[in-house]
């Protein structure tokens, strides 16, 4: 039971990376009109490892888009790393992706016909960074000597850690995390887990990883925990477990 | 089973787009068929209808004893009917215009047993007159003659005045060709004229010829026309025609026979270029529905009724493109004959939908599309489905693209170029799809303006760099060469003079009947080019040069003595000085001395009847002509540039073709490619919504997806272009004979106009897919497995 973390709430926090001021996001119209987010108030300061738990359908992933300039939110402002992203248009949404954003995704997203070092690469000639930091990148996931290797010799682990330098190679200040270990098991779970641990604390950037799995939470500095589309809970965790420690 | 075709149609409106562009390829693929096949059978009935109704003479003797040949014809098995008659060229005048004219004679009431005509407006011959004509209805219609109407025909008694009785059809001259050697006549400056051959007897005997005509009955034995030959030949015929040799005949044949070769081409372009996208669709189909396909086997489905769901996809798609192309292509072939007959006064039509053709046409499309879908439909029923449901998808193999192999720099390149080299072989499939597609497209637009270069350049090669005359001028009888200078009115520059004989070359067993034009040896009227482009020189005495196609006709080579026989007695043995490469016709050409001894002439200045008139710069073209026909002793002077303008006015309907050809290229490039495109990005939509969310602009997505089309266009106009080529080079052999030379002649223009044409097209097709890539959700999306 030591492994296990201490909560306690979080109070407010001063120039945050992230903010949501009453964000309200509804599909549909009419009678069908669903809100899967409502009246969302949330600060997240630079640095923080922050872990989204809920189970299906209480509006994660939406939090995810909102945050990530996908979707506009229906009601109520989106900032993040001082960008308005409520009425931002498609050209500033696509810079402020490009400048301030890492996604990593549950199933990777790698291009199959590019290398690991080449998926990476793609991104860094994005933001105009040579080949170089594309290998580092790659080099600080532990998959330098997998550089050459296409998707299909990776596993999936690995081809996790690529997405994972390939949304480092930018050099980003948040991070977002779609259940990164969802569809890998355990010991390479905590391989990505390992990962984007040290992408937050060597980079000082801030982490927001999405599962359902509430394992993970023990390794995060604060939870948020979502229900019916509300913020139902916001812990900090004083006493984070490393990756390796956590268990599911 | 139900339930799975409800799936079917509900599949088929979530790919709306691509479904209807199947159909549509389908639809063009078989309305093709039906309107060029029954198009050719509907005309090709017309012909043989009229050619039944006027006895069209299967077999015509020309010179000898045509009495003689044609009761001797007569009698053989398979000969129907047999008739004599007189044919003469002349001058006509109408008023202050004049041209020249074939007057072919007819019995007394104008209706022979042999080539009859067909009474459009007023009435057939008096037999009790021999001051009346019939005219033609192609020259009626050029000049404006009609019943009622006088006209001046040159006889030896001078100009005789002939009243026109009626406007007639002649199965002779559905298409009004002088001979096989001049097939583009404009009709107000040479016509024909049907008269008692009372009247015929009249003119110049060197330009009258005695025929007999035979015309078989419908159960001739195979060798009716060789017994024929072989009779006129011993009884002093100088040449004979069968039916497929006659001009009309040959030329509305050639036209026929491309509606033929179109029948089966069309299709055939169309419904690969159809399979190929049904197989592409239902591939992705299959590859999006593996967790579906999973689900079935393992709820009881069989392989086979997971296979029949698909190829049902195939069926489906083809029989709906049939039904719609069938109909179609019924309706087309019924306007297109109308139009064909109306264009050249063909005065029977026949119009009727083949049942056959509709069932043929109606089984294309489902055949096509059933063949296509087996290949996806049986990767789907060998899907295992314990890993389908697990929702496990394959992930593509990476490697690198072969050109990376060949040439290793380019594996410096930008990443994004090289993920657009290494697109092209993810799905060999698809992009085999679309480099066929673009090739057949290719193909398609390149035949068709290779048939216009072709055409534009071979008469420009025939009107401007073969024969320099502005004008022939044809006297009223024969004059000293030396006399032709009273033709040297003002506007005029130069003046030669040319004799035409009629002639029949022989060469072993091989017989061509043809002109043999005398010129002078420096002429400057005329320029000879060999097959090589080198020029060639007119022999002085005892040679003769010969139209290249001459030279397979005859089995002849330079050196070879040729026998030159124009009837009567009158033969030369010519020893063949070389070949002469023009692009309209297969004519003889010799020294006027030559060509006088072949006439019977034996002075040593000898008489011509033509005259070769070239121009002063700038002259004024109608001025000068009517000097020239003021002069006393002309017959008609004839412009050249009418010759070429009417050329150049058969182009109109030429490019009405060649449009129609371009129209479907495009549209079967854009079905394909459209099909291909927004397959590649459905199947891609992952991996493109990854990029937007990395942060990577849509204009930089749509970039990348664009350079991978582009490239994979880029590959298809290579064959494209050599199979367009290599295709337009057999369409264009395939119409040449001793008409017409067509050697498939390019602008270098035209490779470039064709590729840009098809890039734009490719461009085009892919921009809904690229549309596509704007509207991808991309927080659903990145949250779904690639595959």
């Amino acid at each position: 039971m030591n492994d296990q973390p201490r909560h306690t709430a979080a109070g407010p926090v001063d120039s945050p990376l992230v903010r949501l001021d009453g964000v309200t996001k509804s599909y549909g119209s009419g009678e069908i009109e669903v809100d899967a987010l409502r009246g969302i108030e949330l600060s997240v300061p630079r640095g923080q490892f922050v872990v989204v738990l809920g189970p299906s359908g209480s509006g994660k992933t939406t939090l995810m888009n909102l945050i990530g300039g996908i979707e506009p939110p229906t009601a109520g402002s989106v900032v993040v790393a001082g960008h308005d992203l409520t009425a931002a248009d498609d050209r500033a949404l696509t810079e402020y992706r490009r400048a301030q954003l890492g996604f990593v995704f549950q199933f990777f997203n790698l291009i199959p016909t590019l290398t690991a070092l080449e998926n990476v690469a793609l991104v860094a000639e994005l933001v105009g960074a040579p080949e170089e930091q594309a290998r580092a990148a790659l080099d600080a996931v532990g998959l330098g000597e997998r550089a050459d290797h296409f998707p299909s010799a990776l596993s999936g682990g690995e081809q996790q850690r690529v997405a994972i330098a390939r949304a480092l190679v930018k050099n980003p200040p948040l991070l977002l995390a779609d259940e990164p270990t969802g569809s890998l098991d355990l010991d390479t779970g905590r391989q990505v887990l390992a990962a984007l641990h040290r992408a937050c604390r060597d980079g000082e950037r801030t982490v927001l990883l999405v599962t359902h799995n509430s394992a993970i939470a023990a390794m995060a500095d604060r939870v948020l925990r979502l229900g019916s589309g509300r913020l139902v809970g916001d812990d900090l965790v004083t006493d984070p477990v490393p990756a390796e420690a956590v268990h599911w | 089973m139900r339930i799975l075709r409800r799936t079917l149609w509900r599949d088929a409106r979530a790919h709306a787009g691509q479904f209807v562009a199947l159909i549509v390829t389908v639809l063009l693929g078989v309305a093709t068929f039906g309107a060029s096949y029954d198009a050719f059978a509907n005309l090709t009935a017309s012909y043989r209808g009229l050619y039944d109704r006027l006895a069209m003479a299967d077999l015509v003797a020309t010179g000898g004893n045509v009495d003689q040949i044609a009761a001797e014809g007569a009698a053989l098995p398979g000969v129907a009917a047999s008739t004599t008659r007189k044919v003469g060229e002349t001058a006509l005048r109408i008023g202050d215009h004049r041209q020249a004219a074939r007057i072919v004679g007819l019995p007394a009431d104008g209706s022979p047993a042999v080539n009859k005509v067909l009474v459009l407006s007023g009435t057939n011959l008096d037999p009790s007159r021999t001051d009346q004509v019939l005219v033609e209805q192609h020259l009626a219609g050029a000049v404006g003659l009609r019943p009622g109407d006088s006209v001046d025909v040159l006889t030896t008694r001078g100009w005789t005045t002939l009243r026109v009785a009626g406007v007639v059809a002649s199965p002779e001259y559905l298409w009004p060709a002088r001979s096989r050697q001049e097939v583009l006549v404009p009709f107000d400056q040479w016509g024909v004229l049907f008269a008692n051959q009372a009247v015929v007897a009249e003119l110049d005997p060197g330009q009258v010829q005695q025929q007999a005509l035979f015309v078989h009955t419908k159960d001739a034995p195979a060798d009716a026309d060789s017994r024929l030959r072989t009779l006129a030949l011993s009884l002093g015929a100088t040449s004979t025609q069968t039916l497929a040799e006659q001009p009309s005949e040959a030329i509305l044949s050639e036209d026929l026979n491309g509606f033929g070769e179109m029948s089966i081409a069309f299709p055939v372009l169309f419904l690969v270029a159809a399979g190929l996208g049904v197989a592409v669709l239902l591939g992705r189909l299959v590859a999006q529905q593996r967790g579906r396909i999973g689900l079935l086997r393992a709820n009881g489905f069989s392989r086979a009724s997971i296979r029949r769901h698909y190829v049902a996809f195939g069926l489906v798609t083809g029989a709906i493109g049939s039904v719609l192309g069938a109909a179609s292509g019924a309706l087309a072939a019924a306007g297109i004959t109308r139009l064909y007959t109306a264009t050249i006064s063909v005065p029977v039509t026949v119009v009727e939908v083949r049942p056959l053709t509709v069932v043929a046409g109606m089984l294309m499309g489902p055949v096509a599309g059933g063949i296509a879908a087996w290949f996806p439909a049986r990767r789907a029923a060998r899907i295992d489905p314990a890993e389908a449901m697990r929702g496990d998808v394959p992930i593509g193999r990476g490697h690198l693209s072969w050109v990376e192999h060949v040439v290793p720099p380019l594996r410096r390149l930008p990443v994004r170029w090289r993920a657009a080299l290494r697109g092209l072989g993810r799905n060999p499939r698809r992009s085999v799809s679309t480099i066929v597609g673009v090739a057949l497209a290719a193909t398609l637009v390149l035949v068709s303006w290779g048939m216009i270069d072709t055409v534009q350049i071979l008469l420009d090669r025939q009107f401007v760099t073969v024969q320099h005359q502005d004008a022939t001028v044809q006297l009223t009888q024969p004059l000293p060469a030396s006399e032709l200078d009273r033709l040297k009115v003002p506007g005029v520059a130069a003046v030669e003079p040319q004799a035409d004989v009629p002639v029949t070359f022989v060469h072993g067993t091989h017989r061509y009947a043809t002109t043999l034009t005398g010129l002078r040896p420096d002429t400057s009227m005329h320029t000879f080019l060999g097959p090589d482009g080198a020029r060639l020189t007119l022999p002085a005495s005892g040679g003769v040069l010969l139209a290249t196609p001459l030279r397979t006709t005859l089995d002849i080579a330079v050196g070879d003595t040729v026998q030159a026989d124009a009837g009567d007695g009158h033969t030369a043995s010519l020893r063949v000085a070389g070949f002469a490469d023009e692009p309209l016709g297969a004519f003889g050409y010799a020294s006027l001395s030559t060509v006088a001894g072949l006439s019977g002439q034996t002075g040593s200045q000898p008489a011509v009847d033509i005259a070769l008139v070239r121009f002063a710069p700038g002259a004024d073209r109608a001025a000068v002509i009517n000097r020239l026909t003021a002069v006393d002793g002309v017959a008609v002077a004839l412009d050249s540039r009418e010759f070429y303008l009417l050329a150049q006015n058969f182009m109109g309907l030429f490019y009405a073709f060649v449009g129609v050809m371009l129209a479907l290229g495009a549209a079967l490039a854009f079905a394909l490619i459209f099909v291909t495109m927004t397959t590649n990005v459905a199947e891609r939509s992952v991996e493109l919504a990854s990029l937007r969310t990395l942060g990577m602009a849509r204009a930089t997505v749509s970039r990348l997806v664009t350079s991978e089309n582009v490239l994979l266009i880029v590959i298809g106009l290579v064959p494209g272009l050599v199979l367009g080529y290599l295709a337009a080079a057999a369409v264009m052999g395939s119409f040449s004979s001793d008409l017409f030379q067509f050697n498939l002649q390019v602008r270098p223009t035209t490779f470039v106009v064709t590729a840009v044409v098809i890039l734009a097209v490719g461009v085009l097709s892919q921009r809904p897919a690229l549309r596509g890539i704007g509207r991808i959700d991309l927080g659903r999306v990145t949250r779904e497995r690639a595959g």
